[in-house]
């Protein structure tokens, strides 16, 4: 049986996710009009499930439990981003975290794609 | 560095998606033409994004540097994967696959399928696939002449059921799966608090963390995809799940810290078997279940001693329970034995014939491909 059934929703939550993520570093370092109240809703669930180890949607409880362990975050920090998510007014240090946050994203997207290129029975 | 790359792969990339739309024959055969439609839709977002990367002032930042180089990233390996995956299926579309999407088109008449049936290619090199980003469904490029594992084609199928979370067709499905997936993270939970105030062994606290993120990352979703064929094909999937471990051989009872993309192969035929007699194969059931053991005796596996607290039967039986429920608030039809249309019947009067009389099994499976297809 192929993996291929399963990373392939697996790898449009992440994409999704990623999008979003990166519309909003965008909006809070740029220009606040790239990211859509979609994005700050996406990108607000799955903090919110890193933080809560509790998931209001099951593509965000898949992505979260793929991240769990990898990232160098405790739940309380990312406690504190979601109620700075929820104002839109985030500090350097919390964009840093999303910024990591994004490029693990990455990292599982393209990890993703190499087990569908290689997946076997 | 990286506005003068961008600059230079994105152009290129641009030409390069914009190319692929040429290789859509003209015009693409039926059964490709909704693939060949999302392809064409994809390929022109692609393309503006890739501009938008390229081109916006707001880009060009150097502190927005990150976030340009994955968005470019994501979209070169979007444009990859539609000329690998999708682009590559209907190129090579030939008479096979007209006669598989009519199989195909009957399996789901059968079940009542609750959403839009995949497109299904015979372009696959890795068994039985589904992508649900194409929405395309891939098998092996003989397998439409032989019945034995056409049954795992169910199993594909249920994947793009989870896909769209707010589609009302599937709330019930995806609602079992939910409370499913509640039941073991509570039990896994429980186990690993107690493993924390209690001398437990270092590798047994890890195996039972590990096993709790793949249950709620991958394996849940594994078990219910066996389960909805199951309800759909019946004893024929689950002796397609025996002829698939006794040819390919995966360690039946592999343990969380291997890691794998499914959960054990023991574990999956136990859910089979508790979903069997739900749909009143009792008989089946301890058929396939004997045989289960004779492979497992005769390819010398023992189940590990730890192996039941990562893959407990009160919480299987409570998937199978659940899927059942799941299935039926669907709309779809479980398998009824003789009462279930022609292709799931000749499915499993299959793995019947195969047992009755091994030898002349081939020569009858050629003759009902035939009246098959």
């Amino acid at each position: 049986m192929s993996a291929i059934g399963f990373e392939s929703t697996f790898y449009a939550r992440l994409d999704c996710f990623s999008r979003s993520l990166d519309h909003v570093i965008i909006a809070l370092k740029a220009e606040p009009s790239i990211a859509t109240d979609e994005d700050w809703l996406h990108t607000t669930e799955l903090v919110r499930t890193l933080a809560a180890n509790k998931a209001p949607t099951l593509a965000a409880s898949a992505v979260a439990a793929s991240l769990t362990q990898r990232l160098p975050y405790s739940e309380g920090d990312w406690l504190q981003i979601v109620s700075a998510l929820e104002r839109r007014q985030l500090n350097q240090d919390m964009l840093q975290k999303l910024d990591s946050l994004a490029w693990k994203l990455d990292e599982e997207r393209t990890a993703a794609l190499a087990r569908m290129r290689h997946s076997h029975a | 560095m990286l506005d003068s790359y961008i600059q230079g792969a994105a152009t290129q990339l641009v030409q390069r998606a914009s190319a692929l739309k040429s290789l859509i024959p003209r015009p693409p055969r039926p059964e490709f033409q909704v693939l060949a439609t999302r392809c064409c839709q994809e390929i022109d977002a692609a393309v503006k994004e890739l501009k938008f990367i390229r081109d916006n002032p707001i880009q060009k930042k150097p502190d927005l540097a990150s976030t340009r180089l994955r968005q470019f990233r994501r979209v070169s390996a979007w444009i990859d994967r539609i000329e690998n995956e999708a682009i590559a299926a209907i190129a090579r579309a030939d008479d096979g696959e007209s006669k598989i999407h009519g199989l195909l088109f009957k399996m789901t008449s059968e079940v009542d399928y609750p959403i839009e049936p995949p497109t299904i290619s015979l372009l696959s090199q890795q068994y039985f696939y589904v992508n649900c980003d194409f929405g395309l469904l891939c098998m092996p490029l003989t397998e439409l002449h032989y019945l034995l594992h056409l049954p795992d084609i169910y199993h594909e199928l249920a994947h793009p059921l989870f896909r769209n979370e707010d589609d009302i067709r599937v709330r019930g499905w995806l609602a079992a799966f939910t409370n499913s997936v509640a039941a073991i993270n509570e039990h896994l939970t429980a186990q690993i608090i107690e493993a924390e105030s209690s001398p437990t062994p270092q590798y047994l606290k890890k195996a039972l963390l590990l096993a709790l993120l793949s249950w709620k990352r991958r394996w849940a979703e594994e078990v219910f995809c066996d389960l909805f064929a199951l309800f759909s094909v019946g004893p024929a999937y689950a002796w397609s799940h025996l002829h698939l471990h006794a040819r390919c051989g995966n360690a039946p009872f592999l343990m969380p810290e291997q890691g794998h993309t499914h959960p054990a192969d023991d574990a999956r035929m136990t859910a089979l078997l508790e979903g069997l007699s739900l749909v009143n194969e009792q008989r089946a059931a301890a058929a396939i279940e004997a045989k289960w053991h004779e492979l497992l005796v005769c390819s010398g596996q023992k189940e590990p001693a730890e192996f039941h607290r990562f893959y407990p039967q009160a919480i299987i039986r409570l998937f199978a329970e659940e899927a059942y429920k799941g299935f039926t608030a669907m709309g779809c039809k479980p398998w009824n034995g003789k009462n279930s249309g022609q292709i799931r019947e000749t499915l499993n009067e299959a793995w019947r014939q195969f047992w009755f009389d091994p030898k002349s099994y081939t020569a009858w499976e050629t003759k009902a491909v035939a009246h098959l297809l």
